[in-house]
């Protein structure tokens, strides 16, 4: 980070935020996958997998504006598979989400660590 | 010499009296062709990005900026503010950016304000859709924010140009 980056205080903030959206990503992937129980049931774990796709679609837009490539690309392939599991027949899969959050918390641990 | 504004003769309204220095003609004014772009209202729902948009726009880029945080706050804003342009995120809770550029269309004061969007879905069938529906650009996301300004200035020149 520059001393005179304009952005330096935007960027401390999107982190400490992003931190909390990939808390929140894993939770609900967590319920996702909690609830992609009963065959022919397949609604509850399909909500989480669509609101996986748009949180994560909206921390790869932000990240990648802050030039986070690493995160953004991570977030960016949660929101593929996400939207893949969504569509699935027959229901949600959650072992490629729980593959894409594992590449997105290691990134976005790095990300934090350049914060602390 | 520049051609005149397809809109040059069109005397301005009482419906032009409250707004902005830009749209606030003397009666019987004529639409500057070259006019320079200086208000902004974006709408994006995102904390994040609509800071750092305040930010390259405003501090950087030195226009004057209203930020929305949904499509349905733009339609609110309007009757007491009228911008140079609008700058629409694509996917918003409410009211996204292309229901919210149908509904600007519809709307006689805000018809002719050009509306760019500034989304990651830049498919050829995303971007044939938001020209179809009247965008006049797009900005894809992500943008870097140093050089955001100077891009809506080129865009907003290219649609007052094309306008003529």
């Amino acid at each position: 980070m520059q001393p005179s980056d304009p952005l330096a205080d935007l960027r401390c903030r999107f982190i400490d935020r992003s931190r909390e959206r990939v808390a929140r990503l894993r939770a609900l992937l967590d319920e996702a996958t909690w609830r992609h129980g009963p065959p022919g049931d397949v609604a509850p774990g399909l909500a989480c997998a669509d609101a996986i796709a748009r949180l994560a679609h909206q921390l790869a837009g932000a990240a990648g504006t802050f030039g986070y490539a690493a995160v953004s690309e991570a977030a960016a392939a949660l929101e593929d598979r996400a939207r893949a599991s969504a569509e699935a027949v027959g229901g949600l899969d959650p072992q490629p989400l729980h593959e894409g959050m594992a590449v997105l918390e290691t990134r976005m641990a790095a990300l934090a660590a350049t914060r602390a | 010499m520049r051609r005149p504004a397809r809109a040059e003769g069109k005397p301005a309204t009482s419906a032009d009296a409250p707004i902005g220095e830009a749209f606030a003609r003397r009666p019987g004014a004529r639409a500057a062709p070259d006019r320079l772009l200086r208000r902004v209202v974006v709408a994006e729902d995102d904390p994040d990005i609509s800071a750092v948009v305040a930010l390259a726009l405003g501090r950087v880029g030195g226009l004057d900026v209203t930020i929305c945080h949904d499509g349905r706050a733009v339609l609110d804003l309007v009757p007491h503010l009228l911008p140079d342009l609008f700058l629409l995120d694509v996917m918003m809770p409410e009211l996204g950016g292309l229901e919210t550029l149908i509904r600007l269309k519809l709307e006689p004061r805000t018809a002719t304000i050009p509306v760019i969007f500034m989304t990651a879905r830049v498919r050829p069938c995303d971007l044939g859709a938001y020209y179809a529906e009247g965008a006049a650009g797009v900005i894809a996301k992500p943008f870097d924010p140093m050089t955001l300004s100077q891009h809506l200035r080129k865009l907003y020149a290219e649609s007052r140009h094309a306008a003529i």
